[in-house]
């Protein structure tokens, strides 16, 4: 056999039999969370110093701690995604089966891949039969993105802005109830008809909706882990006390399942808090229209600031966020890693700019040196107020910059919650949870959310109604609407 | 070194074989055809064309591979063989492209007619517009006229990758791109159009059989292009459709909870 024809034998072999992709049997993690990431660099940093107690070495705290709680996920979640351990009470539909298909069963250790049925509803293997369920759904349509462990770092992340959903932390933005938790309709409705102007597809067509529902346990699996997690370790860092080894820890598994379960609960409450609004929709007449914007415009009772950031002619151009332009150089400007770097070179820029501005003022002061002092002030100043403004006005919950929406963009304006009057009741009236939207539940009454819904509604389709709005509104500079201010006029 | 011509012949009578397999088995040949009979059956055309393409195709494929097989077989390299010179034939070359020139030429001037009526705006149906779409990253934007007949006004309903309309009937759609190049395809109407950034460009067809069919984007348009698949569903009559848009947009006006409902969404 020549050389030759061995290539071609190989080559041919590969490419009759091809590349199975069915499953990938190398081992899959979860990502570590920053705060066990943090955790690990405590634990690594106070290596090799033994904390003594009654002159015998005890075994590290740090290190001890991190493997506790590592011990107690692994014991209540599952050491890894191919292994998962649905936590007692998680309340997922099935006993949590439709995570992948496949449960452990009473002291049955025995784990197939996951994403492939092991045991038919008669208890008999039924062999490789290729069957959907949360994991693999989730592996297929979401992982890209949203990552192994839920926490919106995959690999294609990098490339989109708005940046996947992190469900670790439990929070989600698009929600019908009065908590931080959706329920399962509201992830259903998002999954299937995706958020407009952002990187989320719609999945209606790609998955039913026997599919969309096991792929929502999986996130809700996610996400409960991720936040017991969390709290677990939160509660770790409470424990400061070098211990004996021996001792009592309050982290383990009891804990961790404690943890799990209250975190369950919230998502089971979730399902009884939607919020209904007390009062029918007002009919979008003109009248109401004219009451929305003239609450839109904070010029009504109570005075909004809705205008500080979705700005006067609500175009998503407020005072309170950073301007538009800079907003593009930081964020798309380049590598998404140098964003930092990007963000200092705008301030640096925006302080000179401000001294260059104050020149014939400056001008004016004879000394030399009290020049120099001014200017330097002034561009300190000006350094300051805007980093305050990207730091407190243009970050979400999760540290990803974000923007006010356009709600003036014509007919192609886009409702990322959704489009249906009973939405943009939820969003005025409950806000968006992790990002700067207030409620205005406490504050307006449900007639007046209506008004503004209206409003809101009518605003693409009659561009005139905000050209009588004045060029700036004057609302408080320093923070963001989170409540009505009646200071300024 | 014969032997070697074997693997050439097999590979023919292989690619040959499974041609001559493929239309039997509904897996391996195009996608199910609801265009035939409909008015415009745009799939019958484009079918027609495609296995008229095929035959001219396969016959050439088979002469080729048979003259490449024997030359490969008769003038294999023998112990003792000497090679001879040649300066080609002129004639022959002009054969051989006069003939392919021709089945060319006889093939663009076949398809006009096909192509006209399926992109020419001059053959577009005399209809109003079901629907625009507009492609963006990655989903098909939907917009409906709604209540009020009226394209861009406030009734108009939105789906998300949901298109609809009724059986033998012509309908001319306004195809636009939110972002970079998309592509409209229904593979079960045969019928593929890009859309532009920029440009609204208008498609039409029709279908003969009601059900649901897919709609894909035929463009690589970035990192989601595979995720960009709709459902089209083509109702059986005009009542079922004004139905359907009459309970989407029910939907889409929904400002209370209803009880036991359960939201099914714009849908």
């Amino acid at each position: 056999m020549t050389p030759r024809f061995r290539l071609a034998l190989v080559a041919g072999v590969i490419a009759l039999t091809g590349c199975s992709d069915s499953f990938n049997a190398g081992p899959i993690d979860y990502a570590p969370s920053p705060d066990l990431v943090k955790l690990n660099q405590e634990a690594k940093d106070s290596a090799g110093k033994p904390v003594l107690k009654d002159g015998k070495p005890v075994m590290e705290p740090k290190r001890e701690l991190l493997n506790r709680v590592n011990k107690s996920m692994t014991d209540v979640f599952g050491p890894t995604p191919q292994e998962m351990v649905v936590p007692k009470g998680a309340g997922l539909p099935e006993g949590g089966a439709r995570l992948a298909d496949q449960a452990r069963v009473g002291t049955d250790k025995t784990f197939g891949p996951v994403g492939w049925h092991q045991y038919g509803p008669d208890g008999k293997l039924k062999g490789d039969v290729l069957i959907e369920g949360g994991y693999s759904l989730y592996r297929k349509h979401c992982l890209h993105c949203h990552g192994v462990s839920g926490d919106g770092a995959g690999p294609t992340s990098a490339f989109l802005w708005p940046r996947p959903r992190d469900y670790r932390r439990g929070i989600f933005k698009f929600t019908s109830t009065t908590g931080q938790k959706p329920t399962r309709e509201d992830l259903a409705r998002i999954v299937n008809h995706g958020i407009g102007n952002s990187s989320m597809p719609a999945f209606e067509a790609l998955m039913d909706q026997r599919e969309v529902q096991q792929v929502i346990d999986y996130v809700i699996f996610l996400s409960a882990r991720g936040e017991t997690e969390r709290r677990l370790i939160e509660e770790a860092s409470t424990e400061d006390e070098p211990k004996d080894a021996k001792a009592e820890s309050p982290i383990n598994k009891e804990k961790a399942e404690e943890i799990a379960q209250s975190v369950f609960d919230l998502w089971k409450t979730a399902e009884t808090e939607v919020l209904n609004p007390p009062v029918p929709r007002t009919p979008s007449t003109r009248q109401s229209i004219a009451n929305g914007k003239t609450l839109f415009l904070g010029l009504g009772t109570p005075k909004l600031e809705c205008a500080g950031c979705h700005g006067p002619r609500a175009k998503g151009d407020g005072q309170s966020f950073v301007p538009y332009d800079m907003f593009r150089e930081v964020v798309f400007g380049g590598d998404p890693a140098m964003q930092d770097t990007r963000l200092e070179e705008v301030i640096e820029r925006e302080a000179e700019r401000a001294v260059e501005d104050a020149e014939p003022e400056l001008a004016e002061i004879k000394s030399p040196g009290e020049r120099e002092k001014k200017a330097e002030e002034i561009k300190k100043a000006k350094a300051e107020s805007v980093r305050q403004l990207w730091v407190k006005g243009s970050l979400d919950d999760w540290g990803n910059p974000l923007r006010p929406a356009n709600i003036n963009n014509g007919p192609t304006t886009q409702y990322k919650g959704g489009r249906r009057p009973i939405d943009l009741y939820w969003r005025i009236a409950k806000g968006i949870n992790g990002a700067k939207m207030p409620a205005h539940a406490q504050l307006l009454k449900p007639e007046q959310i209506w008004d503004l819904v209206n409003f809101v509604l009518a605003l693409p389709y009659q561009p005139n109604l905000l050209n009588d709005a004045p060029d700036t509104i004057p609302a408080a500079t320093s923070t963001p609407a989170v409540t009505a201010s009646a200071s300024s006029k | 070194m014969r032997s070697w011509s074997l693997l050439f012949i097999i590979a023919a009578i292989a690619s040959v074989g499974v041609f001559v397999y493929a239309p039997f088995d509904p897996e391996w040949w195009m996608p199910h055809n609801v265009s035939l009979t409909s008015p415009l059956h745009f799939g019958a055309d484009v079918d027609h064309l495609f296995v008229l393409i095929l035959w001219i195709t396969g016959i050439v494929f088979i002469g080729t591979q048979v003259a490449l097989g024997w030359a490969l077989w008769r003038y294999a390299a023998r112990p003792g063989g000497k090679a001879s010179y040649t300066h080609g034939s002129q004639r022959l070359e002009v054969v051989w492209t006069i003939i392919p020139s021709a089945i060319l030429v006889f093939i663009a001037l076949y398809q006009m007619g096909t192509w006209s009526s399926i992109k020419f705006r001059s053959a577009q149906p005399k209809v109003k517009p079901i629907a625009e779409v507009t492609a963006r990253q990655f989903q098909w934007l939907i917009r409906y006229a709604g209540p009020d007949g009226k394209m861009n006004t406030e009734d108009d309903l939105h789906t998300i990758n949901d298109l609809h309309f009724v059986k033998n009937t012509p309908v001319v759609i306004h195809l636009k791109s939110k972002d970079v190049l998309h592509s409209f395809f229904l593979p079960q109407f045969r019928i593929k159009q890009d859309a532009v950034p920029g440009l609204t460009i208008p498609v039409w067809f029709d279908a003969d059989t009601e059900g649901d069919y897919d709609l894909v984007c035929a463009e690589l348009c970035g990192w989601g292009h595979y995720k960009m698949r709709g459902k089209v569903t083509v109702h059986a009559t005009q009542k079922d459709l004004d139905e359907w848009l009459a309970g989407a947009y029910r939907a889409q006006s929904q400002s209370q909870i209803v009880a036991s409902a359960g939201t099914k969404g714009s849908n």
